[in-house]
């Protein structure tokens, strides 16, 4: 096969399809008139060309109606069946969600309070003020207080016991003479000391038994006090009648030696 | 083309007053953009034959040609108020059914469809295929066309999808270009490249003829 053969084979199947200017025609069929080869081949195109343009169409096996039922098709479907018109007016009502749900989304915060989340659009809610509960009994305060006003209350009552000891004591003292006074005197100090002493141990120990009822607390503090109490009225009865019998002895002692010195004078 | 691709119509009731094919299928067209059902099976039964013989030689296998064939008429009736009326309603349908078997096709593994299973594919097709071959001129009929079926397989399916459309649907240059959506140049260059392989592979039963 020549170059000029080449040239005119690509020519050959534009020649049967109709697809060369006159000038193009004509010096194919020219060149094959004069060159076998290409001719044949020219021929064997035809010959292809009729095969296919011989092709039947065969019967369809079925028939290929749509139904209403299969046309309904996806939403996408659905949306490219709209005209164009409401495809817009769809299309710009879905932006519009979106972003309307987009802006939500980046607006909304998400807080964990008391066990349940509380969702806002924007600025969360301030933190609701805890629900005023039910005052709760401190009793330790409340003990404590009570054994204080306790101890105060004994406290005082000692005072005005003692104070009101002090002006009997006083009121006698006029009758008895100066080294009774002093004895009465160191004797009311002392238990004035005792009972503060006692006063505050007995505090001390309710506060370190705290656990002990108050009522408890309250009467062994009373019983303490009735029983001081009931032992300073002894002392100071004791010491009354003691005064009393050396006041007794003293004027004996007195008469004794006034009898003895009037003897003696006489 | 012969009888059977000539399309039937078969509703008399709707053409009462039209006067030619076109005329009637514009109205079919025009019925099914306002949601006429009815109308556009009319447009089925005119046009069921070619696409699915398009299909059938595009892909070569009767099944997925059948399936292929229903999904280019539900696409078509979906999109049918998409056509504009300045455009042949064919060449619109021939685009749809020429994407979906080039989908089809890009879908396929590599050359599985071509050489291995030609003949397969062939024997499948004669089989479901009713016989009408009743004597010996039909019966060497159909080997022929069984042969160009299978010889169709060689194909880039580009380059088939022309030959088809040129060849057994005679469609022009114009008509190919706008179906394809390419420039004619390119359609004309597809139809040689193509011609060519089917001259090597058609050449030696030129005798047939």
């Amino acid at each position: 096969m020549t170059a000029t053969c080449r040239e005119y084979k690509s020519y050959i199947p534009r020649a049967i399809l109709g697809d060369l200017s006159q000038e193009e025609q004509k010096a194919l069929d020219q060149h094959l008139a004069e060159c076998s080869p290409c001719n044949r081949e020219h021929r064997m195109y035809g010959d292809t060309v009729r095969q296919l343009s011989a092709g039947q169409n065969v019967p369809v096996p079925r028939h290929f109606f749509v139904y209403p039922e299969e046309s309904l098709g996806t939403p996408w479907h659905a949306f490219l069946r709209m005209s164009r018109a409401w495809q817009a007016a769809t299309a710009t009502v879905l932006l519009a969600l979106g972003f309307a749900s987009l802006l939500a989304i980046s607006r909304l915060q998400i807080r964990s309070e008391d066990g349940a989340l509380v969702l806002a659009f924007g600025t969360l809610p301030e933190r609701k003020p805890p629900a005023p509960q039910a005052p709760q009994m401190d009793t330790s305060a409340l003990e404590a207080r009570i054994l204080k006003a306790a101890a105060e209350s004994s406290r005082q009552d000692n005072l005005e016991f003692l104070r009101t000891l002090r002006a009997e004591m006083a009121r006698s003292n006029k009758a008895i003479g100066r080294e009774q006074r002093a004895l009465l005197e160191r004797a009311i100090n002392n238990a004035e000391l005792r009972m503060g002493q006692l006063v505050s141990t007995t505090a001390a120990n309710l506060e370190r038994k705290t656990d002990r009822s108050v009522q408890e607390v309250y009467r062994k503090v009373s019983l303490e006090r009735a029983r001081d109490l009931a032992a300073v009225d002894n002392r100071i009865n004791l010491l009354a009648i003691n005064g009393e019998v050396k006041s007794t002895q003293t004027d004996a002692i007195l008469a004794t030696l006034l009898q003895v010195a009037e003897l003696r004078m006489q | 083309m012969t009888e059977g691709s000539k399309p039937m119509l078969l509703d008399q009731g709707l053409s009462g007053s039209l006067s030619s094919d076109r005329d009637m299928e514009s109205d079919w067209v025009a019925a099914s953009q306002r949601g006429d059902n009815r109308a556009f099976n009319q447009l089925v039964l005119k046009w069921e034959r070619q696409i699915y013989n398009l299909t059938l030689r595009m892909l070569h296998d009767p099944g997925e040609a059948e399936d292929t064939t229903q999904e280019v008429f539900l696409a078509a009736f979906r999109n049918i108020r998409r056509f504009r009326k300045d455009a042949r309603f064919s060449t619109w349908l021939y685009r749809i059914a020429v994407n979906h078997c080039l989908s089809r096709l890009r879908r396929r593994p590599q050359g599985v469809h071509v050489s291995l299973d030609a003949e397969r594919s062939e024997e499948r097709i004669m089989s479901r295929l009713p016989s009408r071959a009743s004597h010996e001129g039909e019966i060497l009929s159909e080997e022929r066309q069984s042969r160009v079926r299978a010889a169709l397989q060689f194909l880039q399916p580009e380059h088939r999808a022309v030959l088809e459309l040129k060849f057994f649907q005679e469609l022009t240059f114009e008509e190919i270009a706008a179906v394809i959506e390419a420039p004619v140049s390119t359609i004309k260059s597809r139809l040689y490249a193509g011609l060519e392989v089917m001259r090597y592979r058609l050449g030696a039963f030129a005798s047939d003829i």
